[in-house]
This record gives structure tokens, C-alpha cells and sequence, in this order.
């Protein structure tokens, strides 16, 4: 088909002539364009912020937790949660069993609640070691870390964060004071400065203790909910996860790998993981905005049909002064693309907007790193989207317009 | 110049049959003013439509500048149209919201005069029919003469040989109704038009060279 500027001309004259009937046309194409833009660029954010969070962890490190990998959506993944203790920790550590093994730092979570002289939270709270303080970057701002003897000791001590300094101690330091774990009395001995979210806990909100004390005094458990292990360099990766996975599979009498009752991730393993999560999350929720588009569509095409009778007489006007059948098709066509182009671009900017607004609140608000950057892929992809749409849903009114008889169209009242 | 040969027009079919136009001939030459008269629903806005090519005929033979036009396709009626004929109406048929000048541009749109030149061509005519000071002017801010000026002007921008007239001043007062028969008056002597004039009036009716009268689908004088 050969368009004409003149054609472009005449659409833009028609659309502008009817300001009102056009801006409703397009409101539907506005709110599905701007949530396709929210939710790919939210989403590219968050899956950002979250892999970067991982990268932080360092490339040489492992994740060794207990139960075996999920097999899908249906697998029972909550087989052998004990299966990782002081004893498989030991023998990560062997040199001869595992070389390159710099450190290792075990987590064990700890439930329930801290109270100090009747004022009570309950914070997220973890056992582990001394490795913490240099591999999670926990210097206390006041006081000092758990050391590695305090951890062989099962010293009652704890580190905290400001929010549960705050919350317990008011205005006074915690330092030095007994809190309550339990029915155990732990000596704060370090309390951390403002460091706010990162992805696997929220410092301000957290109270630190060795995994011995945790476990021999609070939890009672045997058990690691995970171990992170830090090999020499990247190029010892792949190999501390095989020697890992030999192993363990030795001291735990495993011959089929398939039967593992451990799983051993390595950054690159969680990415993929994460990857294929918000992947999986966002093509739900571009699925919902894509509704919300052909919604926008057929919205499009009743506002065109009813456009196309309102202007019944034009249409024989323009017929009788020498406009051919495809003259008025293109017409109408082009009216469509542009009128759910300009919806596509209205939708792109609010769309942006709100991202925006989403990653400063998030970031200012929440003390996330959370980056804004234009989303150029939605961007693009949404005003493809809205003209497609436009040239679909616009099709068949325009095709209803250029059928109709010169005389007839005329004589329409 | 214009050629009709035993014409029939047969709107609907079966029951709702209605013959509006039942074996009409009729020449009319180059230059000529031409006036149709007779009463309502004899077929004289049909066979205007027929001779304007915005309606095709039943049965029968047409030709336009000794042309067969009979079985020509819309498109090809579309050039026809937009090239050598020009139509007023009695109701203006302008684009609401629209000013004066695009309004006569319109025909412009669908020639293959380049768009930098529409402007020129709009003026002229607008200047023509007298409405230069109303040209930024929307169609509601007009009078119903200043409307059919407008009409007027823009049936003439391409110069067409033919300007068909169904009623044209079936909605003015008669002071409205003699200025406008001026100007089809004017473009009759003065530029040569060809002018078919559908009306009521006699007097309306006396302005033509010649008077065509039907009556039940024929002509009959
Ligand atoms: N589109 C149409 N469908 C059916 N009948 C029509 C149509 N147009 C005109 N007619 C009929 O044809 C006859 C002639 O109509 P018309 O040419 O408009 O008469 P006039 O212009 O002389 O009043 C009338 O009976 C009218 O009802
Ligand atoms: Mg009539």
C-alpha cells in the first residue's frame, strides 16, 4: 500500500478535530501500554537489584544447604532438612577432603522473639561465625563481632542492629546489656551502624549470635539451614563444588547423584534460578497487561465503529468529491495506528513516571539499590504493541467505512 | 457532453421495488445551464446522482465527454468525479469544525495537485464566490448563504467542467436564494461551467437555458 502524506494530513486534521472522542478512544491503549512499561521495568529492577545482591556475595562462593533440589513445582523439596551439621562442615574444611576452601559460614535461623525489660520485637536473628564480619561486610559501627573462639566457646553474646537498639534500649546504648533469646540472657557486644535491606537480611532489623550458642542453647537443633562457602578464586569454583558434592555424598552413602540429600549453588546457578523466577513472574504479568490491551483494542474498534457512523456523511462527502474506496480505508487505518500510537506513547511516559517515582520511593524509602533506567526495550516494544493494535482493531471500521455507497453515506441523518 | 440512453434505476428488490427512473434520455451540451424540475420523488435527484456518477444506473448507456461511462469501476467514477465534476447540495454537506479553507481544500486531497499548491487554489475560488474575509471561519459561524458559497467554492477548486446542483437553495430565504443564483449565473457566462440545477422554483428555474420536467420516473417535456 502506498500512503500519501496528504493521507497523514487528513487522519491528523480528523483526530484533532475531535479532541474529546479521541482522547477516550485511546484510554484503554494508555493504561495497558503503562502497565506493560511498569511491569517490565519494575521487574528488570528488581531482578537487577536482586542479582546484584548476589553478585555482591562474591563469585567464588558456594551454597551448600541441605535437602535435595526441586525436581518441579510438585517435588516435595522438604526431604533432609537436617542433612548439613558441624560434621559436614568439618569435612568441607579438611583440606585433604576439600582443597581451596578459604572459609566457610554457617547460618542457622533463628525463630521467636529478643525482649529487654518488658519491651519486646522479634527481628530477623541468625547464627553464625566470625567469618561474617569480613564476608557480609558486619563490622559493628559499636563494639565488636562475635570472634572465632567466642564461636568454639558458645559465648552468650550478640550483635544487633540499630532499629534493635532502638526498639529495646530507647535512646541509652544497648552495649554490654543482657537481652533475652528464649529463656537465655546474651551480652550485646556489637551493634550495627544504619546499613539497611540487602537481599538476604536487613541489618538494622537483625540480631547476630554464633551458630553454636544458637544451637546448643536457643534452637536445640543439630543441623545448618545453609552453609556459604568461600573458595580461593573463581577458577576453584567448579572444583570445591565437585570435591563438596564427593564428599558428601561419601559420608552420607549416596552413589546416585540423583539421590542427593544436599544441593551445592554456585552464583552463577542462583542467577540462572533467579532469572528464571522474575522470568517467569513477568511473563504473568505482561500476560495481564496484554489482556488489558485487547481490551483496549476492542474498546478501540467499537469507539472507531461508532466514529465511522457519527462521520457517515463525511465519509460521502469525501466520496463524492473523488476519494476512492482505499483513500478512506487508509483514512481510517492511519487515524487508528496514530490514535493508539499516541496512546502507546502517552502510556510509555506515565508508565515511566510511575517507574521512576517506584525506584526513588524504593530506594530513598526503603534504603535499596535500587536503579532507575529507561526501559528501552519496553519502551519500544509498547509502541510496536499499540500501533499493532491500532492497524488490527482499526481494520475492520475502516474497512466499514470505505464500503459505504457516496449517496447513502450523504443522505445519513 | 452528457449522453443518457433509455436509463432505468430500480432501488430494492422483490416487494420493495421502486422504479425511479423508467427509460430516461437526455443530451446536454458543453456550457449549457440546465434546470430539472418536477414533483417530489419523481427521480430527479436520482438521475442527478446517475449523471454526477455517484449512483450507477440500473439499465441503459451513459456517456460523459463522449466517453462510455456505464461500467466503469468506483475508483475510476472517483477520479471522474474528483476531475470534471462538482457537486452542491442542498443541506452544504461542510465538515463541521473545520475553517473555511480546509473545508474547500478537500477535493484537493484526492488530486494529484501537489499539497503545496492547495492553498492557492482554495483562495482563488474562496475569492471567487466572495468569502475571502470569512476564510478562517467555521461552518456554524456562517450564514446558510456564506455556508453555500463555501459548497460552491469547493465544487469549483478543481475546475470542473460539470457543476451538479440538487436544491441548492431549497434551505435560504429568496434574497439568499437570488445572490446564490448570481453566482451560478456568473459561472455559467463568465467561466463557462456546465450546470445542472435541480429546484422547485420557477424562478430559481429561470435563471437555466433550459428546463427539464419530470414526472413519475420520465421526462416529459
Ligand atoms: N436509496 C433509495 N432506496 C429506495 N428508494 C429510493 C432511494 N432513493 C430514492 N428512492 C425512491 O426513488 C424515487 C425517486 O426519488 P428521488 O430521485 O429522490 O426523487 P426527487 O429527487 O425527484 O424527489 C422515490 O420514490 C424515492 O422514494
Ligand atoms: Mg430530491
Amino acid at each position: 500500500m502506498r500512503f500519501r502524506t496528504r493521507t497523514f494530513i487528513s487522519a491528523w486534521k480528523a483526530l484533532i478535530t475531535n479532541k474529546a472522542r479521541s482522547a477516550l478512544t485511546i484510554l484503554g491503549i494508555v493504561i495497558g501500554i503503562m502497565s506493560i512499561i511498569i511491569v517490565m521495568a519494575v521487574g528488570q529492577g528488581g531482578q537487577d537489584l536482586i542479582l546484584s545482591e548476589i553478585e555482591s556475595l562474591g563469585s567464588n562462593t558456594l551454597r551448600v544447604a541441605p535437602g535435595r533440589e526441586s525436581q518441579g513445582p510438585s517435588d516435595v523439596n522438604q526431604f533432609y532438612l537436617d542433612s548439613i551439621g558441624q560434621k559436614e562442615m568439618d569435612a568441607i574444611l579438611n583440606e585433604s577432603r576439600v582443597p581451596h576452601v578459604v572459609d566457610v559460614m554457617p547460618f542457622v535461623v533463628v525463630p521467636g522473639s529478643v525482649s529487654y525489660q518488658g519491651e519486646t520485637m522479634y527481628p530477623q536473628m541468625y547464627g553464625t561465625n566470625h567469618v561474617f564480619e569480613e564476608h557480609m561486610d558486619g563490622t559493628p559501627n559499636f563494639g565488636i563481632f562475635f570472634d572465632e573462639d567466642m564461636v568454639k566457646t558458645r559465648d552468650r553474646v550478640a550483635v544487633i542492629g540499630s532499629d534493635v537498639e532502638e526498639e529495646l534500649f530507647g535512646d541509652e546504648s544497648g552495649l554490654n546489656k543482657k537481652i533475652k533469646i528464649g529463656d537465655q540472657k546474651l551480652r550485646v557486644i556489637g551493634v550495627f551502624g544504619d546499613k539497611g535491606q540487602s537481599l538476604f537480611m536487613n541489618f538494622d532489623k537483625s540480631v547476630i549470635v554464633p551458630h553454636t550458642t544458637a544451637m546448643q542453647y536457643i534452637t536445640g537443633q543439630q543441623h545448618f539451614n545453609e552453609i556459604i562457602v568461600r573458595a580461593e578464586s573463581d577458577e576453584h569454583v567448579e572444583q570445591v563444588r565437585r570435591d563438596i558434592q564427593l564428599t558428601l555424598r561419601e559420608m552420607h552413602d549416596i552413589e546416585d547423584p540423583e539421590d542427593d540429600d544436599f544441593q551445592v549453588n554456585s552464583q552463577e546457578d542462583l542467577m540462572q534460578m533467579i532469572g528464571t523466577i522474575t522470568g517467569v513472574l513477568k511473563a504473568i504479568l505482561v500476560s495481564v497487561a496484554a489482556i488489558s490491551l485487547l481490551v483496549g483494542g476492542v474498546g478501540i474498534m467499537n469507539i472507531m465503529l461508532v466514529s465511522v457512523t457519527e462521520r457517515t456523511r463525511e465519509i460521502g462527502l469525501r466520496k463524492a468529491v473523488g476519494a476512492r474506496q482505499k483513500d478512506i480505508l487508509r483514512q481510517f487505518l492511519i487515524e487508528a495506528v496514530m490514535l493508539t500510537a499516541a496512546g502507546g506513547a502517552i502510556g510509555i511516559a506515565i508508565g515511566t513516571g510511575i517507574t521512576f517515582l517506584v525506584s526513588v520511593g524504593l530506594s530513598q524509602g526503603l534504603n535499596l539499590n535500587w536503579q532507575f533506567s529507561f526501559p528501552w526495550g519496553a519502551a519500544a516494544l509498547g509502541l510496536f504493541v499499540s500501533a499493532t493494535i491500532g492497524l488490527i482493531f482499526g481494520y475492520f471500521p475502516a474497512r466499514a467505512a470505505a464500503k459505504k455507497h457516496p449517496i447513502e453515506a450523504l443522505r445519513f441523518e | 457532453m452528457i449522453k443518457l440512453e433509455n436509463i432505468t434505476k430500480i432501488f430494492g428488490q422483490g416487494d420493495n421495488e421502486t422504479h425511479a427512473l423508467r427509460g430516461v434520455s437526455l443530451f446536454i451540451e458543453k456550457g449549457e445551464f440546465v434546470a430539472i424540475m418536477g414533483p417530489s420523488g419523481s427521480g430527479k435527484s436520482t438521475m442527478l446522482h446517475i449523471l454526477g456518477l455517484l449512483d450507477s444506473s440500473t439499465a441503459g448507456e451513459q456517456h460523459l465527454h463522449g466517453e462510455l461511462v456505464t461500467a466503469l469501476d468506483e475508483d475510476a467514477k472517483a477520479a471522474l468525479r474528483n476531475k470534471n465534476l462538482g457537486f452542491v447540495f442542498q443541506s452544504f454537506n461542510l465538515l463541521p469544525r473545520t475553517n473555511v479553507l480546509e473545508n474547500v481544500k478537500l477535493p484537493l486531497m484526492y488530486s494529484d495537485i501537489p499539497a503545496k499548491n492547495w492553498d492557492t487554489h482554495a483562495r482563488k475560488v474562496i475569492e471567487q464566490v466572495g468569502l475571502s474575509h470569512r476564510i478562517d471561519h467555521e461552518p456554524s459561524q456562517l450564514s446558510g448563504g456564506e455556508k453555500q458559497r463555501v459548497a460552491i467554492a469547493r465544487a469549483l477548486v478543481l475546475q470542473p467542467s460539470i457543476i451538479f446542483a440538487d436544491e441548492p437553495t431549497g434551505n435560504l430565504d429568496s434574497v439568499t436564494s437570488g445572490q446564490i443564483m448570481e453566482l451560478f449565473d456568473e459561472l455559467h457566462q463568465a467561466h463557462g461551467h456546465t450546470i445542472i440545477l435541480i429546484t422547485h422554483e420557477d424562478d430559481i428555474a429561470a435563471h437555466a437555458q433550459r428546463i427539464i420536467r419530470m414526472h413519475d420516473g420520465k421526462i416529459v417535456v
